[in-house]
């Protein structure tokens, strides 16, 4: 087996090798001093990455009861139906609307030859 | 199934604070966000949970940045920037811890957003699979990611150091 690349160094840190990669790795370090080498090195830079990130944490806070979160989130459960809803009223409503005063401008000006008709 | 969510939640719920905070750096705002996340996991019951609430995660720190981005373009033009901590009497350790917390994040944002995500999800406790399926790497690029990621993260701490040195000194 050739030299180990680092990725595969730090897979083989991260635990996250198959076995069977993980055997042919131990197998190479076992007689190869310089990749044992970057493995103390890819062992060093990954704590002090661990310890960089560890820095950057927030205030820990109790998580709530799931069953809360159940409960808070009704609003948006039905925000979007609810949004859906409003606009397809509106949006017949209007149509609604439309075609009321549509009806009523076919009547005004059907009223001439209705009334002949009558007449007649 | 509910059963399921709950135990992700019990076990997940800290590293998915964590991750967001990573992006939103508000540990209120994280908590909030990751909180929604689990309510909208109530509601969609994903086949792959723990997945799924990154990515929704992920998504939800996406739109706050946008929003947050608006918000601050207005701001900036009605007041100046707060003063910097450390004028308001706080001890030298919490001023420290302050400081180089920024450093860190000024680090992580250095980094490429692929390069990022996957250091964040990793650190949040994903495995690799996860993380290759969630990033679209393939599953033997993520280790050479993560090797990067940690090296340009280093890097980019230190060089920051530096230079807060050269400018204090």
């Amino acid at each position: 087996m050739s030299h180990v690349d680092e990725g595969t160094l730090h897979a083989y840190l991260d635990g996250a090798l198959p076995p069977a990669e993980r055997s042919q790795v131990d197998a190479h370090l076992a007689s190869c001093p310089e990749c044992r080498e970057r493995l103390a090195e890819a062992r060093a830079l990954i704590a002090r990455a661990d310890a960089l990130l560890a820095l950057a944490l927030p205030a820990e806070r109790a998580a709530p009861p799931l069953h809360e979160l159940r409960r808070r989130p009704l609003w948006w459960r039905v925000r979007w139906p609810i949004a859906w809803a409003a606009s397809i009223t509106l949006a017949v409503g209007l149509g609604w609307m439309l075609r009321g005063r549509e009806a009523l401008d076919r009547r005004a000006t059907s009223d001439g030859p209705a009334t002949r008709a009558g007449e007649s | 199934m509910p059963d399921d969510l709950a135990e992700i939640y019990r076990t997940t719920y800290h590293a998915l604070v964590r991750f967001l905070y990573r992006k939103v750096w508000d540990a209120e705002r994280a908590a909030d966000l990751a909180q929604e996340a689990f309510a909208r996991a109530l509601v969609h019951r994903p086949a792959n949970p723990r997945g799924w609430l990154f990515v929704v995660a992920a998504n939800l720190a996406r739109d706050e940045g946008r929003r947050r981005l608006r918000e601050r373009r207005h701001l900036t033009l009605l007041k100046a920037e707060p003063a910097a901590t450390g004028e308001h009497g706080e001890p030298e350790e919490a001023i420290d811890l302050e400081a180089r917390r920024a450093r860190v994040r000024a680090a992580l944002e250095e980094l490429t957003p692929r390069d990022r995500e996957v250091l964040l999800l990793w650190d949040a406790g994903l495995p690799y699979e996860e993380i290759a399926a969630q990033t679209g790497l393939a599953p033997g690029a993520v280790g050479t990611t993560l090797a990067r990621a940690r090296r340009r993260l280093v890097e980019a701490y230190e060089v920051g150091s530096e230079e807060t040195h050269v400018a204090r000194g």
